[in-house]
């Protein structure tokens, strides 16, 4: 409207000097409204959305995407080189020197007892080289600390001993359990004086190392001159 | 009705301004800080302790506890958000049965701890970041790793064979206690991580959500210069002369002549690193840590010294009497014999104590002692391993009128193996004492490894010196020493066997003091004799079955040489050794004043 109102505005504000004199009779023209080319602008800021909005949808959902392949992707990293560190893991603990002379043991390998080379300059033997030989007793030591072999099953039986001394006589009953607990009885009984004492004591076993107070070795002051060789 | 509607929506109105004008950043502050997840820790993987080759003595993986919420967990597989009392224990038991095989955990054990109303209830420990991603891939509900609940696990492929050396680690993995992880903390320790992130419902990260990573500093490799081919062989070996002897502990150090490098040292009984909570052996390495008088292997200072400040040769007449007075004690030998007439050679040779103490005589005492300390003796190595002793050696002016003399043959002072190996290695080396090195480089913040600088070496003897004393120990393992148990066949082979008395100290407070009780054995030898290589050194305390060391010390001596000699590739030299004349064919001229002989009088007679 606004459109047609500026149009009939100018058209009523005649020029006064060179249009007066043409002036004709002044007709109502109808306004036109431009509606198709309104429709075509709709549509397109319609289109301008539908596809900014898709665009949107686009990038979010490759976005996405991205980040799921990328997470997929370091997962997999992550997976093959913790996969690598297990593995690898296996291999430190198999290829072990103690490990290794474990299995050689079992092949039936010995250990060589030899250094022997050849020098391929002139093909002399430099060392003594011969044959291998089992040498008893070589093992793989696995255990941190000495095993000392276990004792035959301990005789639950108990041991008794009498001792008479005068009028005095002394029972001994000595119990090993099979825990190695050791429970030692000793009764003491004077014909003399009628009286009977009993005391009994009770030993746990050291696992530890022998200790210094069992050793078999003689104890000496230190400032004896020694003897060394 | 109008009115009622624009009130209703009035109030939602100035809700939405509330909410979205006046307060939006504190709403959205809160919510952002629901979704976030502070502070994941990432552990920082301790560096490695690789051999002389690179192979692995110590590494650490990632340890992870699966936990489970209980109310969620419930949920598995009945498509429901929250749980149903009649679907809940099929769905527990339908979870339990998905993650037994991965968890390797009886599906019996795993129902009563996905039961119940518990928000965190710890699953699984200790599994491994590949257990975890497989569990992870179930996408059971309410199952999965807290905040807190990743650590590193060290591990140690090689167990036994150098736990003494490398250590261990306490207080869940925290902190080293002992060994190369102590020594070089600095070096193996990195430096935690962080992490922050949104949460999504699901447990997921949200991917274009706020995430700030502060990533973990791994820790740096160290490598050592041990062998650890050499270092099992040696410790296999110690080990079963330490249980064929009943001995009460043994150490070997296998070194390098040229470098001082460390290629061994054993030390048995030990302990496993991947299980320290249930020790009983030591869990120090005891060729650092403890001291012993060390007998006749001591006898080669002695020797050095005389014959360096030129008082003796090795060829230098010898009387040794039956018994020697000196200060309040008489002195004679472990095995009692008349006058015999020997060479400094050959008073070495049959470790006789008098003979050393004849020829230990014409240096005074504190040139003896400066010859001791240009040794290595009474100062630690520089190898500054945790916990070495410095050993003990009385300064000269503090000698008793004994200890002048005992000294002369090792007793009356302590060393720790590796001294008592350095002496050797000083010998061998022409002279020129080389510090023993532990550790032969570490890696940079790239991961590659930087040798440390070798140590500068002391001169202690001239090579002129060093060479007699060479040929003099070559001495000991032929047929007429102490140590033929020694020889290796097709090479020289110099070294020197010792027994000494052990002191122990017994009593407690004031009343501590020290006595001898059982013995030191032990034999200390390189080779080859003319072009050394290696040096080893085996000592036993307190072996029970046999207690010389010709006889329990030599023959570890002789087997872990062999391998080692093998397994550096050092072939025989292919010469003789010279034959040095031991005995004297009779009595030398009673005039004569190159003679060593007791002048003072015995006493009473």
């Amino acid at each position: 409207m606004s459109q047609l109102t500026a149009t009939a505005r100018v058209a009523g504000r005649p020029h006064p000097q060179t249009r007066a004199p043409r002036r004709g009779a002044l007709r109502v023209i109808r306004g036109t409204v431009d509606r198709p080319r309104g429709g075509m602008f709709a549509a397109f800021c319609l289109a301008v959305l539908v596809s900014g909005f898709l665009t949107v949808l686009v990038l979010n959902t490759s976005m996405a995407k991205g980040a799921f392949v990328l997470d997929d992707l370091q997962g997999r990293t992550g997976q093959l080189a913790d996969t690598q560190e297990s593995l690898q893991h296996d291999i430190d603990v198999q290829s072990a020197p103690a490990a290794l002379a474990q299995r050689a043991l079992r092949l039936g390998m010995v250990p060589s007892s030899t250094a022997a080379f050849l020098d391929l300059s002139s093909g002399k033997v430099l060392g003594v080289a011969k044959p291998a030989v089992k040498v008893p007793g070589f093992t793989v030591i696995t255990s941190p600390v000495p095993v000392r072999p276990t004792p035959k099953p301990a005789p639950v039986k108990p041991t008794t001993t009498v001792v008479h001394k005068g009028a005095v006589t002394t029972t001994t009953v000595v119990t090993t359990k099979p825990n190695g607990v050791v429970v030692t009885t000793v009764t003491t009984v004077d014909a003399k004086t009628h009286t009977t004492t009993t005391r009994t004591t009770t030993t746990t076993p050291v696992l530890k190392p022998a200790k210094p107070a069992t050793t078999p070795t003689t104890t000496r002051p230190i400032r004896t001159p020694a003897t060394t060789r | 009705m109008l009115v009622a509607a624009l009130f209703v929506f009035s109030i939602f109105g100035a809700q939405l301004f509330w909410v979205q004008g006046l307060n939006a950043s504190g709403v959205s502050a809160e919510a952002l800080h629901e979704r976030l997840v502070n502070n994941q820790l990432i552990p920082a993987m301790r560096g490695r302790i690789l051999d002389a080759d690179g192979a692995v003595l110590a590494s650490s993986q990632e340890r992870l506890t699966i936990s489970v919420n209980q109310r969620a967990v419930c949920t598995y597989g009945t498509g429901k958000p929250t749980c149903d009392p009649a679907t809940s224990p099929v769905a527990v038991s339908r979870a339990a049965s998905a993650l037994s095989p991965i968890v390797k955990v009886p599906v019996g054990q795993l129902v009563p701890l996905m039961t119940g109303n518990l928000i965190y209830n710890v699953l699984v420990k200790d599994v491994n970041a590949l257990t975890w991603r497989r569990v992870a891939a179930l996408g059971v509900p309410g199952i999965g790793v807290a905040k807190d609940d990743r650590s590193a696990e060290r591990s140690y492929p090689q167990s036994t064979t150098a736990a003494s050396l490398v250590g261990f680690l306490i207080d869940a993995g925290k902190k080293p206690g002992g060994g190369i992880e102590l020594l070089e903390n600095n070096a193996l320790a990195g430096t935690p991580g962080s992490e922050t992130y949104e949460q999504a419902a699901g447990g997921g990260a949200i991917p274009d959500g706020h995430t700030s990573i502060t990533p973990a500093v791994p820790g740096h490799d160290v490598q050592l210069t041990i062998n650890s081919n050499i270092q099992w062989y040696a410790q296999n070996a110690l080990a079963q002369e330490v249980q064929k002897t009943q001995a009460l502990s043994g150490t070997v150090v296998v070194q390098d002549v040229k470098s001082g490098r460390l290629l061994a040292v054993a030390s048995y009984p030990t302990f496993d690193p991947n299980n320290v909570g249930t020790a009983t052996g030591s869990l120090s390495n005891t060729a650092f840590t403890d001291v012993f008088e060390p007998g006749s292997t001591q006898k080669v200072i002695t020797m050095a010294s005389a014959l360096s400040e030129g008082t003796v040769t090795p060829m230098t007449p010898v009387v040794i009497p039956s018994t020697m007075h000196r200060s309040d004690s008489d002195f004679h030998d472990a095995e009692s014999h008349g006058t015999e007439y020997r060479t400094v050679a050959g008073a070495l040779a049959q470790s006789s104590n008098m003979g050393t103490m004849l020829i230990g005589e014409t240096v005074s005492p504190s040139v003896l002692y400066g010859y001791m300390r240009k040794f290595g003796l009474g100062a630690r190595s520089g190898s500054q391993f945790p916990g070495e002793s410095p050993g003990l050696v009385t300064p000269s002016a503090d000698w008793n009128g004994t200890q002048r003399y005992t000294v002369m043959f090792g007793q009356g002072l302590s060393v720790t193996a590796i001294q008592a190996a350095g002496v050797y290695q000083t010998i061998a080396n022409g002279g020129l004492r080389m510090p023993p090195t532990l550790v032969q480089a570490v890696a940079d913040d790239s991961g590659t490894l930087i040798p440390k600088p070798a140590p500068a070496g002391v001169r202690v003897v001239s090579p002129s010196v060093a060479s007699s004393l060479s040929q003099m120990l070559e001495g000991v393992v032929s047929d007429q020493g102490t140590a033929p148990a020694a020889q290796i066949a097709g090479y020289r082979v110099a070294g020197k066997t010792g027994t000494a008395n052990r002191t122990v100290t017994v009593g407690t407070g004031k009343n501590a003091h020290g006595v001898y009780q059982g013995l030191t054995a032990s034999f200390i030898g390189y080779a080859p004799a003319d072009k050394p290589q290696i040096v080893v050194a085996v000592i036993l305390q307190r072996p029970v079955k046999g207690n010389a060391g010709g006889v329990v010390a030599a023959p570890v001596f002789h087997d872990v040489m062999t391998y080692a000699l093998q397994e550096l590739k050092i072939p025989p030299t292919g010469t003789r050794a010279p034959e040095l004349r031991i005995k004297l064919d009779g009595p030398p001229a009673a005039d004569d004043p190159t003679v060593l002989r007791d002048k003072q009088p015995v006493a009473g007679g």
